[in-house]
């Protein structure tokens, strides 16, 4: 365990203001050389890896960044003049150059060491290693599309966790660094967070909390009666049925999302849904059906890719229209099917959703094509 | 005695008591009428006893009906000499005021050639128990001839006096037909059940010792056919009611007969109407003589049949003089070819002998364009049959018929007239009819439409409809005889029933007298503000043609199978946009195929144009009255789909 106060550092405080810089230690432009070969420097003080950890844990990763920057300052005082701290920055914001940044960082960590006689403790080629392996790790986690909704928060705890391992080792050999530095001063008395500390946090946990109360939302409201790969699904009044393209799906309680639709089925991925909608309307026509709904999808985004193709309900006379739109949107392409009926005076619309689409397009496929009526000579 | 048991035995009082007054000539316009003798006995027929039961008539009226024949009865009798007499008797009572407004003349038809008709009965009676005859001068004779067809054949009109609602109308009449005055066996059709309900239907057929007996077969469950004595044969039902009616239906096929005939087999009957048509070839000399000029230079079998029938069908024109023997007897080919009229036995006679001297194997083919069941036709008779046409056996084994009297058509296409009709072969080895097959659908369209969007909004349309086939040779019948004032008034009402009445286009016609080739509709026409480039991004349009097409092949039938000729429609329509536009979406692609044919449309788009294709397959078939709402419901489903539509760009503009 890292001491969390160095007696020499207390030395350096004012009295009344302990968490302040010493009013000796010069904040300015860039020296030629390093500030503790020039006499005094004031570094922030060493932190326990509990803190550490708490911080990059409760920033949600933010503080990450904000790590890497003022070591680099840090170091820049210390050891390396000319180095600025936002090339560190910069560096580890790139892919595979953050492998080198890191390393560099961790190395000019054990250089100052080794100048103050200090040993940092774990190797540099070790600290670099747990980075490259966690960066392994984590990355491809990232791309994961199609995370399960329920498995959002650990996913984020995780990821977290394990991109601070690197950072807790790199800080562990800082900690031992700053203890053997001589003439040096604390910004803040060790052993305690400061105000930036718990605004990063706050907002952390502010985000987790938002992200957490969405959770809660649609754990309680999107779900519903699971459904299995396979399994045929009809609406209250049994006019029709659509087959379960995957596992996976949930039957949602019309009710409590959208009192208009007979039957809502959301998909394996929370950005695919399933709405049917049924409706006494003995004036519509399967062209003023079809026209109805590209406006209503036109509201959201333009329209960039329309298909529509017409034939008989499989075993009847019944037409029927199965139209695709694809529209790109700003942060995704949204891929909408549709089915529609018009019988004896009700019109019946299957309406299947995502933005995932090259996931779920022969998911929904399969369903509008398995739509089919069920109720006929029944009808209202 | 109960109502049931008076009224019967009034109908047996009335039939078997005949008109004993003296017949006299009547006069129709001032003019002595020889073939009809007007001798009305008058004897006491009683109201009372004719009139059936309160509750029936009662009945009758709650089913809406106006009339009711009381009686309808027939007496043939085959004499031994080769006479054949016929006793009719109608009563009929009238239930309404509009029965008797409606229907307050009653008529039958007698022939002038060879047959004298003799009337014995024709008088109202009344409730009161007045009897009022018919005054023999307001009898009318009405020809049934046409402009072109000319016959000895009368309706006998008889306006009843003093009818009222309840009233009664009694006619009486016998035939007599002497062996001379026939050429054919003879042969009656007796329908016993028609548009008016009948209470007591009887047929008696006697025929005198030592004579073969005539064949009397019923086609109606309800009036069977028995002997009833030595040499007789009855046939009757009571309580038939109104025979069902549909609009699209052949009664001919449908409506049961009783059919009395002469014993005589098919091949017999072929034979000798053959025989009849073989013994109008004449004046060989003539004939060949024409033969060679028409055939000078033609080398194959089809050029010479088509310059053959060209002749017969377009340079001899049609006129039917069925006069006397001539209803049933062709004239002599040198006399047709001479006259250059004749009716179709007439003209068929000149084809066969001149394709017979061309050295074709030809042969007459007796047809009834009226009927399409063969299983009707139980009993081997002349009578079934209303045409004569001609067919040839190609070397190849093919066959090609051609009706000669379709002026309008091709000898190739001619015989697309005939698709589905009976025939009967007049040649060695047909034992019975069979039917010409469908060949294709009656009615076929082609149709070209260039449509050009222009920036202003203005949309001009190039549209060509070819009419094909069977279509074709309609279209040529209906108009080609009309004059260019009767052809512009047609073709703006065709175009503003079927497509828009806002504008009166251009229009051509081609083909009119092109037999054999498609009947071409040009119209140019021009829509101004059809559409707005700027506010608007889709172009919508409305397939009119096919949807009159569809209308037409609708059926209303309630009742019987819905015979439907087909239908074969295809549509290219292309659109070009104006400068500065650029298609994208399409409306839907259409797989329509059910179990009575197909519909399919597809888009092709292509920076400034679109092209829509669409195909329309209603082959011939024939519809069972209970699934003719499934066929119309599948009509109507291909009917909302005569929208289309397309989306637009201006060019520089995002997808």
């Amino acid at each position: 365990m890292e001491q969390d106060r160095n007696p020499q550092e207390i030395a350096h405080q004012p009295a009344d203001a302990p968490w302040l810089p010493p009013e000796a230690v010069p904040a300015g432009p860039p020296v030629d050389e390093s500030e503790v070969d020039a006499g005094v420097v004031s570094l922030r003080p060493p932190m326990a890896l509990w803190r550490l950890y708490l911080l990059i844990l409760g920033s949600l990763g933010i503080y990450w960044i904000f790590w890497i920057g003022r070591t680099g300052a840090e170091l820049r005082r210390l050891i390396d003049p000319k180095r600025p701290a936002w090339l560190y920055v910069a560096g580890s914001l790139i892919p595979l150059v953050n492998f080198f940044t890191f390393h560099v960082l961790v190395r000019r960590i054990q250089a100052v060491g080794q100048k103050h006689g200090a040993d940092p403790g774990i190797p540099v080629w070790g600290i670099t290693l747990a980075f490259v392996l966690v960066f392994a790790v984590v990355a491809p986690a990232n791309l994961i599309k199609d995370l399960p909704e329920s498995t959002l928060i650990p996913f984020i705890l995780g990821t977290n966790t394990l991109s601070a391992i690197p950072l807790l080792m790199a800080q562990r050999n800082l900690n031992r660094v700053k203890a053997a530095l001589p003439d040096v001063t604390w910004h803040y008395p060790p052993g305690r967070f400061i105000v930036r500390h718990y605004v990063v946090m706050v907002l952390g946990f502010l985000l987790l909390g938002m992200i957490a109360t969405v959770q809660v939302y649609e754990w309680t409201t999107l779900t519903g009666k699971p459904l299995a790969r396979g399994d045929t699904v009809s609406g209250s009044r049994e006019l029709y049925s659509v087959i379960v393209p995957d596992d996976g799906w949930t039957r949602l309680d019309p009710k409590k999302h959208d009192p208009d639709a007979d039957l809502i089925l959301l998909g394996s991925d929370a950005s695919t849904l399933v709405k049917v909608f049924v409706s006494r309307r003995s004036s519509r026509t399967l062209d003023s059906a079809t026209e109805a709904r590209w406006d209503l999808l036109a509201q959201d985004a333009p329209i960039d890719a329309y298909e529509e193709r017409r034939e008989f309900l499989p075993g009847t006379l019944i037409p029927v229209s199965y139209a695709r739109y694809g529209q790109s949107g700003a942060l995704a392409t949204d891929l909408t099917w549709t089915a529609t009926v018009i019988h004896d005076g009700t019109w019946i619309e299957v309406l299947a959703l995502t933005d995932n689409a090259r996931r779920q397009e022969s998911n929904l496929k399969f369903l509008i094509d398995s739509f089919k009526l069920t109720g006929l000579g029944t009808f209202p | 005695m109960s109502a049931t048991a008076r009224f019967l035995l009034a109908v047996l009082w009335a039939i078997v008591i005949p008109g004993a007054a003296a017949a006299a000539t009547l006069h129709v316009g001032g003019q002595p009428v020889d073939f009809i003798r007007w001798a009305p006995a008058d004897p006491d027929l009683l109201y009372g006893f004719l009139k059936p039961d309160d509750r029936r008539l009662d009945r009758l009226r709650e089913l809406g009906e106006d009339l009711v024949d009381l009686v309808s009865r027939d007496d043939l009798t085959f004499h031994a000499d080769g006479r054949i007499t016929r006793d009719t008797t109608f009563i009929r009572q009238f239930l309404t005021a509009e029965g008797v407004n409606s229907y307050g003349n009653m008529s039958f038809w007698a022939e002038s050639f060879g047959q004298v008709t003799t009337v014995t009965q024709a008088r109202t009676l009344l409730a009161d128990g007045r009897s009022i005859p018919v005054d023999p001068g307001t009898v009318q004779l009405t020809p049934d001839s046409d402009d072109d067809i000319f016959t000895d054949l009368f309706e006998v009109v008889l306006p009843m006096s003093g009818l009222e609602p309840g009233a009664m109308a009694v006619v009486r009449y016998t035939v007599d037909i002497p062996p001379g005055a026939r050429v054919v066996p003879y042969s009656w059709i007796i329908r016993p059940q028609a548009f008016v309900p009948q209470e007591n239907v009887q047929v008696t057929v006697r025929w005198d010792e030592g004579m073969d007996p005539p064949v009397v077969r019923s086609g109606h469950p309800d009036v069977p056919c028995r002997e009833t004595a030595a040499r007789t044969i009855t046939c009757q039902g009571r309580h038939l009611p109104t025979f069902p009616s549909d609009d699209s239906v052949n009664y001919a096929d449908v409506m049961p007969a009783v059919v009395v005939a002469e014993p005589v087999t098919w091949a017999e009957l072929g034979q000798g109407y053959a025989r009849l048509i073989q013994g109008a070839f004449s004046g060989e000399a003539a004939v060949r003589a024409k033969l060679d000029t028409l055939l000078a230079g033609a080398r194959t079998d089809d050029d010479k049949l088509a310059r053959l029938y060209d002749f017969v069908a377009r340079q001899v024109r049609y006129v039917g003089l069925e006069l006397g023997h001539g209803g049933q007897v062709p004239r002599p080919t040198a006399t047709t070819l001479d006259r250059r009229f004749g009716d179709c036995k007439d003209k068929t006679a000149l084809f066969l002998h001149l394709a017979r001297l061309a050295g074709f194997k030809a042969y007459p083919v007796l047809t009834s364009t009226s009927r399409e069941s063969v299983a009707r036709m139980a009993v081997p008779a002349q009578s079934y049959f209303n045409h004569v046409v001609a067919c040839v056996r190609l070397n190849e084994g093919r066959e090609q018929c051609a009706d000669l009297t379709a002026s309008d058509a091709a000898f190739w296409d001619s015989r697309l007239t005939l698709d589905g009709a009976i025939r009967l072969d007049l040649k060695p080895g047909v034992t019975g009819p069979s039917r010409f097959k469908r060949i294709q659908p009656r009615f076929r369209r082609k149709i070209d439409i260039r449509v050009i969007l222009h920036p202003d909004g203005t949309v001009t349309e190039d549209q060509a409809i070819q009419f094909l086939g069977r279509s074709a040779i309609s279209v040529r019948a209906a108009l080609g005889n009309s004059n260019q004032e009767d052809l512009k008034r047609s073709m703006l009402r065709y175009f503003h029933r079927n497509v828009s009445d806002s504008t009166d286009p251009t229009f051509s016609l081609q083909g009119l007298s092109s037999a054999g080739f498609p009947v071409m509709l040009h119209y140019d026409v021009r829509f101004k503000n059809a559409y707005d480039p700027r506010t608007q991004n889709r172009f919508n349009d409305t397939e009119s043609y096919l949807i009159q097409d569809l209308n037409l092949a609708e059926s209303a039938n309630r009742h019987f199978d819905y015979v439907f000729d087909g239908l074969d429609y295809r549509s290219d329509i292309s659109y070009r946009l104006p400068d500065g536009l650029l298609a994208r979406h399409t409306g839907p692609a259409l797989d329509f195929t059910g179990p009575f044919g197909s519909l399919t449309r597809t888009y092709e788009l292509a920076d400034r144009r679109v092209v829509v294709k669409t195909r329309l397959n209603l082959p011939p078939q024939v519809v069972p009255v209970g699934r003719v709402p499934e066929f119309n419901d599948f009509l109507d489903a291909l009917k909302q789909s005569a929208s289309m539509w397309f989306g637009y760009r201006a060019v520089g503009q995002g997808r």
